[in-house]
């Protein structure tokens, strides 16, 4: 009897990988990737025959990129209208904008060749309607298509059908990535800030911070911090509290982290908004100074305190209002 | 156990037009079949952006950025992404004679069609000798996976295969 069992497990597993070798299979790859250097997205979407199809079927895909907002940004489709390569690929890349997460879709399909002049099903009017030839029955797919992650493969299960419209949708696959400021772009920023402000900040800085303070040691400073970026959607996103960067004074380095408030949305931002911040998170590095009092470590100087004599009043409770003041030039006190 | 084996049988054998079909099958896709699959996505991949960032080149719009998508994506040093563009050309030319015949089958297959009608009483059924090239196809594809391993160091490989595995292995 135990043979008998394992006679019928094996002769299934026969009949299953003889499915495999037959290698009738419609496979599908989307890829988003992101160049750190340049920020531009490349996303690459692929439909591949197994040469067994390739008499009977054409590959299709069609391929788009959606914003964080779920508008698409840029679209393709691709086909293999003789069926000479046996894939269709479509690449789109376009430079993207910090902070935006972009997702690539594929659609993978196969476009049926044949007519069926001969359907087995007599009830459908062959005078109406092409009828076109599945022998594959990859038709079964399209009611309810599924998505996967990057690749999928879809084996056609069979038996021959006939399909009214010869394009057939068997499913999609997708991948995303975020988009990050790269180092030029960062440094652009910088270099902005450093151009913008106001000669009046420029001298209350270099009255405060003492003795070491000039423009270009403050800039060159910033110039070669870490910047830890944490843009929306961001795995492991610090508890920011609102704030559009911080700078880790009691760390190595000091480093810079940038939440999400800091990286750009559809609706822009007020003129010089990232470069005060910057230059803001540029003195909380120069200095290691806190934004407010800190009883817990009351010699370490705050910029409330620091700044007090030259007019900077906080008065919202926010660590913003330091930004706010050196983008309206550091004004005395009213 | 008289339960595992039936529900097991129930599986294998379901043929009809369900995904549960599909997962059954692909639960026993080959090791060697899905390294085929994904290495030919790679080299595929590899040829392209060469090709593309080519021809942005002599359009005078350059897109350097196509020439590091797969460094990129997998970690590779600019030796390795060196090895894995060499290893790309020479599999194109090694597969070409496979793809021309391959070709050449499909169109005289299509011939036997006018007007790409299926009449009464026409078989159908596709040449027997395309699952062949696919089997030749995917040997090949497995040498050059293999030429690809020989030229790199055996732990930066083992990353790029684990790596490429979970991209475009199948679900193994």
């Amino acid at each position: 009897m135990k043979s008998f069992r394992l006679a019928i497990v094996l002769s299934a597993v026969m009949s299953c990988l003889c499915q495999v070798s037959a290698a009738q299979n419609i496979i599908g790859s989307t890829t988003l990737d992101i160049d750190p250097n340049s920020g531009n997205v490349t996303a690459t979407c692929e439909t591949d025959l197994d040469a067994t199809l390739q008499g009977t079927y054409q590959a299709l895909v069609s391929c788009s990129v959606m914003d964080t907002d779920g508008n698409v940004v840029a679209s393709g489709t691709a086909g293999d209208p003789d069926g000479e390569q046996g894939y269709a690929q479509a690449v789109l890349t376009f430079l993207g904008i910090p902070g935006t997460t972009y997702t690539a879709r594929g659609h993978h399909g196969a476009i049926a060749i044949f007519i069926d002049d001969n359907p087995d099903d007599y009830t459908k009017n062959v005078y109406d309607y092409n009828y076109y030839y599945d022998p594959y029955n990859f038709s079964s797919f399209e009611g309810a298509p599924i998505e996967y992650p990057v690749y999928n493969d879809w084996y056609g299960p069979g038996p021959t059908q006939t399909v009214k419209l010869p394009s057939i949708h068997v499913g999609s696959t997708t991948d995303n990535k975020i988009r990050y400021y790269t180092q030029s772009e960062l440094q652009a920023l910088i270099a902005n800030a450093q151009a913008i402000l106001s000669p009046h900040c420029d001298a209350v800085f270099a009255q405060v911070i003492v003795p070491t303070y000039t423009n270009a040691n403050f800039f060159n400073s910033l110039r070669v911090t870490a910047f830890l970026q944490y843009p929306p959607g961001a795995p492991n996103i610090p508890e920011s509290d609102g704030r559009d960067a911080d700078t880790q004074v009691d760390q190595p380095g000091r480093p810079i982290e940038l939440f999400p408030n800091f990286y750009p949305t559809k609706y822009g931002f007020p003129a010089g908004f990232q470069e005060s911040v910057l230059t803001h998170e540029g003195v909380h590095h120069y200095t290691g100074w806190l934004d407010f009092h800190d009883p817990n470590n009351p010699l370490t100087p705050d910029f409330q305190t620091q700044f007090y004599s030259s007019g900077y009043r906080n008065t919202s409770g926010g660590s913003g209002d330091f930004s706010t003041w050196i983008t309206a030039g550091c004004p005395a006190a009213p | 156990m008289r339960l595992l084996l039936a529900s097991l049988l129930v599986i294998l054998s379901a043929s009809g037009n369900s995904a549960l079909a599909q997962q059954a099958t692909l639960s026993v896709v080959t090791p060697d079949k899905a390294d085929a699959q994904a290495y030919r996505t790679l080299f595929r991949r590899a040829l392209s952006y060469k090709k593309l960032a080519d021809e942005a080149d002599l359009a005078h719009t350059p897109k350097p950025h196509l020439r590091h998508v797969l460094a990129t994506r997998y970690a590779l040093s600019d030796d390795d992404s060196a090895s894995l563009e060499k290893m790309a050309i020479a599999y194109q030319v090694a597969i070409k004679p496979i793809h021309d015949r391959t070709l050449e089958v499909v169109k005289q297959y299509r011939a036997r069609f006018p007007f790409g009608v299926i009449q009464a009483g026409m078989d159908a059924t596709p040449p027997p000798e395309l699952a062949e090239l696919q089997k030749q196809d995917d040997a090949v594809t497995l040498l050059y996976r293999d030429l690809l391993h020989n030229s790199m160091r055996e732990e930066n490989f083992q990353k790029l295969n684990t790596r490429i595995a979970a991209d475009f292995g199948g679900r193994l």
